[in-house]
Formats: C-alpha cells, sequence, structure tokens
C-alpha cells in the first residue's frame, strides 16, 4: 500500500517546508489536491463563473500515485493565496479592510495550461513573509458549483430541512399561510412558545444543534396542546431524561485509596474544585491525599499548599517544573502506604488541542496505574459553566487522552447556565459528578439533574446566580 | 465538527438558482444560516440578531443579490460586516499620556487577567521601550500575588510588594507613588477575579478605579465564553466604563464569538489577544482574522503567524534554494519535520487551513501516525552521509538501513522514491514561483 507511505509524507512534507515557507507549503498542499481534481476543461483566470450548470468534473483523472489514501485531499477545496490583489478581488471586497480574509469565488477548472501570461511570479522569498502588508490572503473553501452528489456530500444535505432548524429564527408569522395554519389548528400561539423556548436554551449555551432537537421532540410528542406550562414541563423532562441517561455510579475502589484524576483548561477551577472536593472527601472517607501535579504554573503549587492547610490534608508536591507523573505517582505510592482513602490530582491547565500536553495526561494516568491497578478509577473534566460550545470539543479532546468518567461543572454561581453539559450528556454520556457554586470550601454541591433543569428556565435565577431553586 | 458558512450558503443558493431570481425573501434564508453559523460560534443570540438585521439593511439594493456566486459575496459581506463591528482594524493601546500611563485588568475568575497583565507588562518592555511597574490587589486568590511575582521575575519586570492582610486600595496608592518616584512609565494593576453580580467585589473595583484613576481600563475575558458574555461585559461596563477588552485563550480550537458580544456590549476595542501559556503568546488583535474565524472560514493568517513564530528568514532563504536547485535533502527533510512537531500535529495545523478541516482529522489518524514514526525511524536509521544524499544509498546500506529501522526493504525503497518524488514536485513548485503561473492555474493568483 504505497499510497498511505506517499500521502502522509506529502502532507509532512507540505508542512514542514510550510514552518519555513508558509506559501510554498500551502501551494504544494493545493498542488496535490488539485492534481487529482484537475477538471477535464479549462477556464481562463479571472473568467466570469458561468452561471449556467456546467459539467460536473466526473473526469477526474486516476491520480498517478495514489488512489486510495487515508489522507485524502481530493475532497478538500483549494486554498488561495495571493501576493497581491488581484482586479476580481478588489471590486468583489470592500475596500476598508485592508488586510482581510476574501472568500475569492475560484473556478476549480484552471490548469496549468490556463496560465495567464500576464501573471509575474513575485520573489519567493518576499511571499514567505507574510507579514508583509500588502498581502491579501484569500481564502476559498469552494466546491465546484455542480459537484458530482457523491463525491461530497454537500452540507446542506445532511442537515435537517430548513423549514424545521429556521422554527426559532424566522419570522414567518406574519407570513399569509401561517396565519391560515393557525386559523385552522390553533397552532401559531404554540409556535411562539416553542420559539421562545428554544431562544431560551440557546441563551442557557444548549447549542443550536441541541435546543432544535429537545424542542422538536417536545413539539412531536405534545401534537397541537399550547399550554405554556405543559410545554415547559415536557421540555424540562426532556432535559432531565437526557442528563439521568448520562448518569453512572462512581467507580468502587475497594479496599485501595479512591483515585481521582482532575483535568480541565486553563482557569476552569481545577485548583479550587479540588480544594473543595479535598474537604468533602475528608469528611465521607477519611484521610485524603492531594497531588500537586500542576507544576507549571508560577505559584500553582503555593495556591494548593494554602488550600490544603485550609482544609487539613496532605499534600504531595516537589518543585515547579518538575514531573507531574512523578508527583501523582508520589502521592499514590503515600496514600497507599499510609492507609489513605482518597488521592486528587491536581493537573496543569493545558487546551485540549495542545498534543504534547494530553499526552502528558496519559502518562500520568499510566504511571498511577502502574502503582495502584485500576488507578486513576475516576477522571474528571473539570468545566468552566460560562463556556459555550467549545465545552464540547474539550470533554471529546480531553476523553481521547485521559478516559473521562465525568464533569465538574464549575463557576455555576455565575450568570451563565451551563447549558452545554446536555450536549455533552447526550453525545458524550458523560455525567455531571459535582456543581462548583462559590469560591468557599463548602460551595461543592453533587449534581441534581433536576434542579439544574429549574435552574436553566428560571429567568430570576440568572439575576441572583443561584443554582438552587 | 461545523461546516463552513460558505459551504451552507451554497445550499441555500443552490435551491435558490432553480426558482429564478434571488428576492428579498431568499436573502432571509441565506441570513439565517449566518445566524446559525454565529449562534454556533458562540455568539450571544441578541447580538446576533442585531447584527443579522444589520447585515440585511445594509446588503437589500446591494450588487450581492445581483451577483453570479450570491454566496460567495454575501459570505464576504458578511466578514467585512464582522469585522468591522469588532473594530475594523488593529488599535493600538494608546500611551500618549502624563506617566505614569495607567493601566488596570479586570475579569471573572480564570479569564486570564495575571498571566495577560504580565504578557502586557512584556510586551510594552520589549515592543514599545516602556518601562513598567506591576502590582497584584488579588488579596483573594491564594498566591495569586506570589504567581506575578514570578512572572515578573522570568520577564524582567519589577512588582511593587503587597499583602494579602492589605487593603486593595492601599497597595494601588502605594504602588502609584513607586511608580512615580521610580521613574515607571506604565504601572499595571491586577484585580481579584469576580463575579459582576458580585456586589461587594463590584464596589472594590469602584474604589480601586477612583484611588488609581486608570487611564485605561481592560476587560480580560475568555475567548470560549458563551452566551453569559453579554452579562459579564455589561456587568464590568456599567460599573467600570470598560475602556479595551483582552482576548485570551485564542490559541483554542474555540470560535470566540465571545468577542463580538462582548465588543456589541462595551464597544471598547478589542486591543489583544492572549494565544497561549508562555509570555511571548501575545498579540495586536486582528478584528479580519477572528470574522473568518467565527464563521468558520479557517485562520491562516494565524497559522502562518504560528509557522513565524519558529521562522529564521535565512533558513528560510536557505531552504529555497536548496529546493530549487534539487539540493533538498532527507537531512532538511528531518530538520523539518522537527520543526513543525515542536507547533503541534500535522491535522492540528491543517484544521487552522480553510477547507482542510475534512482532512485534518486523518491526518492524525493512528495509522498517519504510525507511517510517519516509521519514515522517522528509516531517517533515524540513516548516516549522516546518508541523509545528506540519497544517491549513495545502494541495497547493502537499504538493507542495514532496514534492519536498524525495524522497516523492511522493500519500506525504505518506497521511502526513498517517494520522497525524491515530492522533491520534484516542490523543485517544480518552487521554480514556478509562489504566485506565479502554476499556483495562479491552482486558483492562487485570483
Amino acid at each position: 500500500m504505497p499510497t498511505i507511505h506517499l500521502n502522509t509524507l506529502q502532507l509532512a512534507m507540505a508542512i514542514a517546508i510550510g514552518a519555513q515557507l508558509p506559501l510554498l507549503g500551502l501551494a504544494f498542499l493545493s498542488e496535490f489536491s488539485a492534481r487529482k481534481r484537475r477538471p477535464a476543461f479549462a477556464a481562463a483566470p479571472g473568467a466570469e463563473r458561468p452561471e449556467a450548470p456546467r459539467p460536473a468534473p466526473t473526469a477526474v483523472p486516476a491520480e498517478t500515485v495514489s488512489t486510495a489514501a487515508p489522507v485524502e485531499i481530493t475532497a478538500a477545496p483549494e486554498v488561495a493565496v495571493e501576493a497581491a490583489p488581484s482586479p476580481d478581488a478588489e471590486t468583489a471586497y470592500p475596500a476598508e479592510t485592508p488586510t482581510a480574509f476574501a472568500a475569492a469565488p475560484i473556478a476549480p477548472a484552471e490548469t496549468v495550461e490556463a496560465v495567464s501570461a500576464t501573471a509575474t511570479p513575485a520573489p519567493v522569498e518576499e511571499l514567505a513573509e507574510a507579514e508583509a502588508p500588502t498581502a491579501v490572503i484569500a481564502s476559498a473553501p469552494i466546491e465546484p458549483p455542480e459537484e458530482a452528489p457523491a463525491a461530497v456530500a454537500p452540507a446542506a444535505v445532511a442537515r435537517p430541512a430548513p423549514a424545521r432548524i429556521g422554527l426559532g429564527l424566522r419570522k414567518t408569522r406574519e407570513n399569509f399561510l401561517a396565519r391560515l395554519r393557525a386559523a385552522i389548528t390553533g397552532s401559531a400561539k404554540s409556535d411562539e412558545i416553542y420559539e421562545g423556548l428554544e431562544e431560551a436554551l440557546i441563551g442557557a449555551d444548549v447549542g443550536v444543534e441541541g435546543s432544535l432537537k429537545l424542542v422538536e421532540a417536545v413539539r412531536s410528542r405534545l401534537k397541537n396542546d399550547a399550554r405554556p406550562e405543559v410545554i415547559r414541563e415536557a421540555l424540562k423532562d426532556e432535559i432531565a431524561r437526557v442528563l439521568n441517561a448520562a448518569e453512572r455510579p462512581i467507580v468502587d475502589s475497594g479496599d485501595a485509596p479512591m483515585v481521582i484524576m482532575m483535568v480541565g483548561v486553563n482557569g476552569v477551577g481545577k485548583t479550587t474544585t479540588v480544594a473543595k472536593l479535598a474537604a468533602l472527601l475528608k469528611a465521607e472517607r477519611g484521610s485524603v491525599f492531594v497531588a500537586a501535579a500542576d507544576t507549571f504554573r508560577a505559584a500553582a503549587i503555593d495556591q494548593l499548599q494554602v488550600w490544603c492547610d485550609r482544609v487539613g490534608v496532605d499534600l504531595i508536591k516537589q518543585k515547579q517544573g518538575s514531573d507531574p507523573a512523578a508527583v501523582a505517582f508520589d502521592a499514590v505510592k503515600a496514600a497507599v502506604a499510609r492507609g489513605g482513602r482518597a488521592v486528587l490530582i491536581d493537573t496543569a491547565g493545558r487546551l485540549q488541542t495542545k498534543v504534547n500536553l494530553m499526552e502528558e495526561l496519559k502518562k500520568i494516568a499510566r504511571v498511577v496505574g502502574r502503582e495502584l491497578p485500576g488507578a486513576p478509577h475516576e477522571t474528571w473534566l473539570v468545566l468552566d459553566a460560562t463556556t459555550g460550545q467549545n465545552a464540547l470539543s474539550q470533554a471529546k479532546l480531553f476523553g481521547e487522552s485521559a478516559p473521562l468518567t465525568g464533569v465538574v461543572l464549575a463557576k455555576l454561581d455565575s450568570t451563565a447556565k451551563g447549558g452545554v453539559i446536555v450536549g455533552i450528556a447526550e453525545r458524550l454520556k458523560l455525567p455531571v459528578r459535582y456543581v462548583g457554586l462559590g469560591e468557599n470550601l463548602e460551595d461543592l454541591r453533587p449534581f441534581d439533574p433536576r434542579e439544574f433543569v429549574e435552574a436553566l428556565f428560571d429567568e430570576s435565577a440568572a439575576a441572583s446566580g443561584s443554582y438552587a431553586a | 465538527m461545523f461546516d463552513t458558512l460558505s459551504d451552507r450558503l451554497e445550499g441555500v443558493f443552490k435551491k435558490l438558482k432553480g426558482q429564478g431570481r434571488i428576492t428579498e425573501r431568499n436573502i432571509d434564508e441565506a441570513l439565517r444560516e449566518v445566524r446559525l453559523a454565529l449562534l454556533e460560534a458562540d455568539v450571544n443570540i441578541k447580538v446576533v440578531r442585531d447584527f443579522v438585521e444589520h447585515v440585511k439593511k445594509k446588503a437589500l439594493g446591494q450588487e450581492v443579490l445581483r451577483s453570479l456566486t450570491p454566496e460567495q459575496h454575501l459570505v464576504k459581506f458578511v466578514a467585512a460586516e464582522l469585522c468591522e463591528v469588532m473594530g475594523g482594524s488593529a488599535r493600538e493601546l494608546d500611551l500618549k499620556v502624563k506617566p505614569p500611563a495607567k493601566i488596570m485588568v479586570a475579569g471573572l475568575q480564570g479569564s486570564g487577567k495575571t498571566t495577560s497583565l504580565a504578557k502586557l507588562a512584556r510586551f510594552l518592555k520589549t515592543e514599545r521601550k516602556r518601562h513598567p511597574l506591576m502590582v497584584s490587589t488579588d488579596v483573594r486568590r491564594p498566591a495569586a500575588m506570589e504567581q506575578l511575582r514570578i512572572l515578573g521575575a522570568q520577564i524582567g519586570v519589577p512588582v511593587a510588594e503587597s499583602r494579602e492582610t492589605e487593603d486593595p486600595v492601599e497597595i494601588v496608592s502605594r504602588a502609584l507613588m513607586r511608580a512615580e518616584v521610580g521613574g515607571h512609565d506604565a504601572l499595571l494593576i491586577d484585580t481579584a477575579g469576580r463575579l459582576q453580580i458580585d456586589d461587594e467585589l463590584m464596589e472594590e473595583l469602584d474604589r480601586l478605579k477612583v484611588a488609581a484613576n486608570p487611564h485605561h481600563t481592560i476587560l480580560v475575558a475568555d475567548a470560549m465564553t458563551g452566551q453569559d458574555a453579554v452579562n459579564v461585559a455589561q456587568g464590568f461596563h456599567d460599573r467600570l466604563k470598560i475602556s479595551g477588552l483582552i482576548l485570551t485563550k485564542l490559541d483554542s480550537d474555540a470560535r470566540g464569538g465571545a468577542a463580538l458580544s462582548v465588543r456589541a456590549i462595551t464597544g471598547a476595542p478589542i486591543l489583544f489577544a492572549g494565544m497561549g501559556e508562555k509570555l511571548d503568546a501575545f498579540e495586536v488583535f486582528h478584528p479580519d482574522r477572528l470574522a473568518s474565524r467565527i464563521l468558520g472560514m479557517g485562520d491562516m493568517l494565524s497559522l502562518i503567524e504560528k509557522t513565524q513564530q519558529n521562522y529564521d528568514q535565512n533558513k528560510a532563504k536557505e531552504l529555497e534554494r536548496k529546493l530549487k536547485k534539487n539540493e533538498f535533502s532527507i537531512e532538511d527533510f528531518a530538520e523539518q519535520l522537527r520543526t513543525i512537531r515542536k507547533m503541534g500535529s500535522i491535522g492540528d495545523l491543517l484544521g487552522m487551513i480553510p477547507g482542510l478541516k475534512k482532512i485534518a482529522g486523518q491526518a492524525d489518524s493512528e495509522e498517519a501516525k504510525a507511517e510517519l514514526k516509521r519514515v522517522q525511524a528509516i531517517i533515524d536509521s540513516m548516516t549522516r552521509q546518508e541523509r545528506q544524499n540519497h544517491l549513495i544509498l545502494n541495497g547493502k546500506r537499504r538493507a542495514r538501513i532496514a534492519a536498524g529501522s525495524g522497516a523492511s526493504v522493500q519500506e525504505v525503497n518506497r521511502f526513498v522514491k517517494q520522497f525524491e518524488q515530492t522533491r520534484k514536485m516542490m523543485k517544480k513548485i518552487t521554480r514556478m514561483g509562489v504566485g506565479g503561473p502554476l499556483m495562479r492555474s491552482l486558483g492562487f493568483g485570483r
């Protein structure tokens, strides 16, 4: 299977070269994608794209080097990088944005032969310095206008019909048909209610897709029942059902200390949550050990030390900059030796997209598991309740490195509703273990789906910032 | 996860083409896609509504509707409007005040105030040749003051003394005196994180503001913030009259729609973007880049900038010369590979390029990774001489390399052959010149 080899190599090389000569690297990538999709006819650069349907590029020539590559560039639209704005781009884009991204329409049908003679190749070294103020980067993620349907499923096809999507967003109430329907079925009123609920959910960070789906589920169940309380309660039930479905018991570590690893992005409240959790576990289980595995952030260890002193639990630590896995290992070892009942590992905040740091998490888990089989028994992602849809990416990517068993939703005492956990519960089946409600040690409470759902819809709760009704 | 706005709009307009003309009603349908894109990027729902209304008014009767590729024009139009709403072009932090320029940061817990303050201090010191003084008034979070002291030591910026037992106003007054006496031309004031609904703490900010009378009151906001960004911005703005914004954690994969929300509420310019944990990962904010990111058009400029962190002009020239002359060796390749490893995974990098998201995941697949690993092993098993000139790789050498790397001889052969092929291709492209005929033919020059 030579194809895999070549394509991986191509990619690596393109990016590698791109590290020094960015435009060249991109050109290279584009070259490969273009070679595969070069259509059968040529159009002069700058020519208007004809409106009439053009033949689909069915005659995609078999690429000389590969056919079934795992890294398939065929489907990827070209990337356009231009040195100076061409007249075409200038007219198409408002002039007041000097270094703007322009999604210039690109006829994908050009070939090497269709080269404009007037084109002046710019010196590469100049282009490599992409900071040059004149450089306009035009990105054009475009499919050919009449793509062969099977080749690339257009985004719109895979999505639900627009008529459904628009329910919460479109103002078609004044539309004649809608009025007619309302007169017949009396559903206009419920439309309005559903619309309001959708907006409330979106406003609570449940997300567009999730909100529409939840509301649609209720709507199809209730049919034309337009009583606001009924609809509202049904929606609450629906959300609670999703949250409950993700619940699962905390792993029993038996006689061994229960090891919980806490992970999350920077600034979500991991350290504070660890302190609160330590207080809780101390009361519930007795002796608790905390591992200061955030050896990166300045003063993180000092911060945790202050907390542990307040709680009255042992902190296992090393110097800043030491190996976090070693600290975690020490803590587990100490707990096993001294009859500890629980170990909390406070890891450094990290963005889920940083590969090296994700690898570090794997290592911590591995090393801990070597000392105490089965550990870490639980790995909890701390989420900031004010975080929007990115929380989904966090849950997904952290889970790929450190299999998650739960979520702690911090800062729920803010005005944010934390609705994104509904999507996380639904898609990733991750239960919420605790919610953080303040800066004091006792401000950590077990998650109660029902309570959460009530707060989700409670306007006054947002104003006062209280999660408990 | 999400499709690009152009993809979606194309779907909308494809249907419209069948209907013939594009009407006012049609633009509603297209703008719904814009709405969805913005909502998915965490722009607040009310801000989205206003923005879309604004775009509609402005777009109606314009060439957007007459264009042959309406979706592209609309995307561009929307991107330009977004950029405009976020301030148009990059803004400078105005330092032309009677020194010391006093800058106070505020924000929620965990938004990145302390790190941003240190980054700003470093920026002022190295880029603006200032002599800043920092001070922490965070008497609440354990070791917050210690954190700022450590950061100050790292960047060589003094930190005024403060204790957790003191009143923040007291700390600031003393720091002001020290700044004046010590000839510091900038004083950067860190504050404790707080909720905008915490009256007691917001009151403390009031008092701090009165005491320090800062020239700039900067709200530090997390780019990952969701719908609540408007409430936070409103709360702080009502109280403090925010004059500028710093957007943090933009090195994440968040779309960053919060920026639009915060900007819409405060009207204050977004000055800087936090791009990483290191103290030099701090950039002047570019609205255009974020506009395209919010719309899911990729983040090409950031990619290029990222590559430039590792950029060395002489090396680049040398590399280009080698490519042109077909002297690019396996050794060069290995070095380039090392460089990108530092930047993150190949998939991450690809993900920043518009339209390449689809293959980004595949590039990070286990298979691809294993493949790269094998290539690395093969390269590592070569002698320096072989890496510099692969033409000397005879059968015997190849057998040795295969044995050393755990690959088969066929795999070594394949690698060498493909390296050769790839190199040829690079040479061709380089010779043509970026922006030259070949590139143009690929859609690069339009």
